[in-house]
């Protein structure tokens, strides 16, 4: 029967309108992540997309936090230096893995998320130091001076990420249909 | 009469006189003609005439007030709304004094390099998971921008587009350790290439690699493009040299450089898209 009401047609338009709005939300943060809208206390800036990402995958799943982290990446990679296609290439696996992880391993809610958003702003923040010349001599101080503090001061914001997308999900999911994608 | 000149109320109006006769040599012998019984009198008073006068001041502020109130509130709206716009007349001026002087700089290096192409442009974004700084421009290809082309502020030197999309660039700076620039000291005409590390990098500040140990080059000394490998035009400043080393690398010095430009402030900068002897390398 569960399996039955798992199988039964949703609602096309909800999902459309969630993922729509998923979308807003994440164009939102890439803009904060890539003008500095934000004041970065101590020098460190917000970076919004990843944790995004990881919620988005957890709340969509494999298919769509691939997708969402694409997104993500390739907003990213506009502002950056680098060259393009690091960014996509590291978010999408993040909300592709998220996605996957929360399907077969973990549960979704707020511990999860914040083992997932922890593990993936800490590779991302070593990910970046490698893309920007972290191998050069000398590099380990960019890693010690302000990747590695810019992952662990974004890291108490990550619950913030993770109601935002929750409440998304919970507010284009009247009908129930995709309540078992809450768990 | 006797009896009166014995009486009490006599010796009562002899001591009050006498008492007020003292009181007068008193105030005569002091410079300050007041006697020390006013004086008492006048610190003890002095804190409640103070109080008074000021419930006095109140007190008749008030009555101003509740006469003419709506007057008074109109006036100072108008006086607000006048220094809310004289304000925001300073704040254009003073921008459009700081752009002006951007513009003059500019007009000094197009007076004396015809040869070059300039095109304006805004910083809109930048990247906030470069440690170095990276930042995006509101110029891209579309407007001529191609990668490599040098971006200045003034006659300072910024760094060079490393990305260029249709309608915006991705800029590093001289800050960043994989920018390279060819330069030299204008006072001793030593050249070598202007880099940076990540520490120097941190306190913004870049280097001067390849001179000679017996180097000439002191601090204060200006550092300059020079031109070589067609990526950056001859005679932009790079920035003002705050000291000498001697490299523990190999046998050369180097010589620290302070830029003259704060890149974490910048808003507008010009993008060079054309110069003499742009991409040729000798």
């Amino acid at each position: 029967m569960e399996n039955m009401d798992r199988l039964r047609f949703k609602p096309k338009t909800s999902h459309i309108y969630r993922r729509l709005a998923l979308l807003c939300l994440f164009v939102a943060a890439g803009v904060i992540q890539n003008t500095g809208l934000l004041p970065e206390p101590f020098g460190i800036p917000f970076l919004p997309l990843l944790p995004l990402t990881a919620a988005a995958g957890m709340f969509e799943r494999e298919t769509f936090g691939l997708n969402f982290g694409l997104l993500a990446g390739v907003i990213a990679d506009i502002g950056s230096g680098t060259p393009d296609g690091i960014n996509a290439v590291f978010y999408a696996l993040t909300g592709f893995l998220c996605g996957l992880l929360v399907t077969y391993v973990f549960l979704n809610n707020i511990r999860s998320f914040m083992i997932l958003g922890a593990i993936s702003t800490l590779l991302y923040a070593f990910t970046a130091w490698l893309a920007h010349g972290g191998a050069a001599p000398g590099g380990s101080l960019t890693l010690l001076r302000f990747y590695l503090p810019t992952a662990l001061l974004n890291l108490p914001t990550l619950p913030l990420y993770y109601y935002l997308v929750r409440a998304v999900f919970v507010r284009f999911n009247k009908d129930g249909a995709d309540d078992h994608l809450l768990v | 009469m006797r009896t009166f000149f014995r009486s009490g109320r006599f010796k009562g109006f002899l001591a009050v006189f006498i008492a007020l006769l003292l009181g007068v040599l008193v105030a005569a012998a002091v410079d300050s003609r007041s006697t020390p019984a006013s004086t008492v009198l006048g610190t003890v008073f002095a804190p409640l005439q103070k109080a008074a006068e000021s419930v006095a001041r109140a007190g008749s502020g008030f009555a101003v007030k509740f006469r003419s109130s709506s007057k008074y509130l109109e006036r100072i709206k108008e006086l607000e709304s006048e220094a809310e716009e004289y304000k925001e007349q300073l704040i254009d001026y003073e921008k459009t004094k700081q752009k002006l002087g951007t513009y003059e700089e500019f007009l000094e290096i197009k007076e004396e390099n015809p040869d070059f192409k300039f095109m304006p442009a805004a910083i809109i974004g930048k990247d906030g998971a470069d440690v170095y700084g990276s930042f995006t421009l509101n110029k891209g290809t579309l407007d001529g921008v191609s990668v490599n082309n040098p971006v200045i502020y003034g006659k300072n030197l910024v760094g060079k587009v490393v990305k260029a999309a249709p309608t915006y660039c991705v800029i590093d700076t001289i800050l960043n350790p994989a920018t390279y620039v060819s330069a030299s000291e204008i006072r001793t005409r030593e050249t070598g290439f202007v880099s940076t590390t990540p520490e120097l990098s941190s306190v913004g500040q870049c280097r001067l690699s390849g001179l000679e140990r017996t180097t000439s080059v002191s601090p204060g000394g200006i550092v300059c493009t020079t031109g070589t490998g067609g990526i950056f035009p001859a005679d932009l400043i790079i920035g003002k040299v705050e000291e000498v080393k001697n490299d523990t690398a190999d046998v050369s010095s180097y010589a620290v450089i302070d830029p003259e430009t704060d890149f974490s402030k910048l808003k507008d900068v010009f993008i060079i898209t054309e110069f003499r002897g742009m991409g040729v390398s000798e």
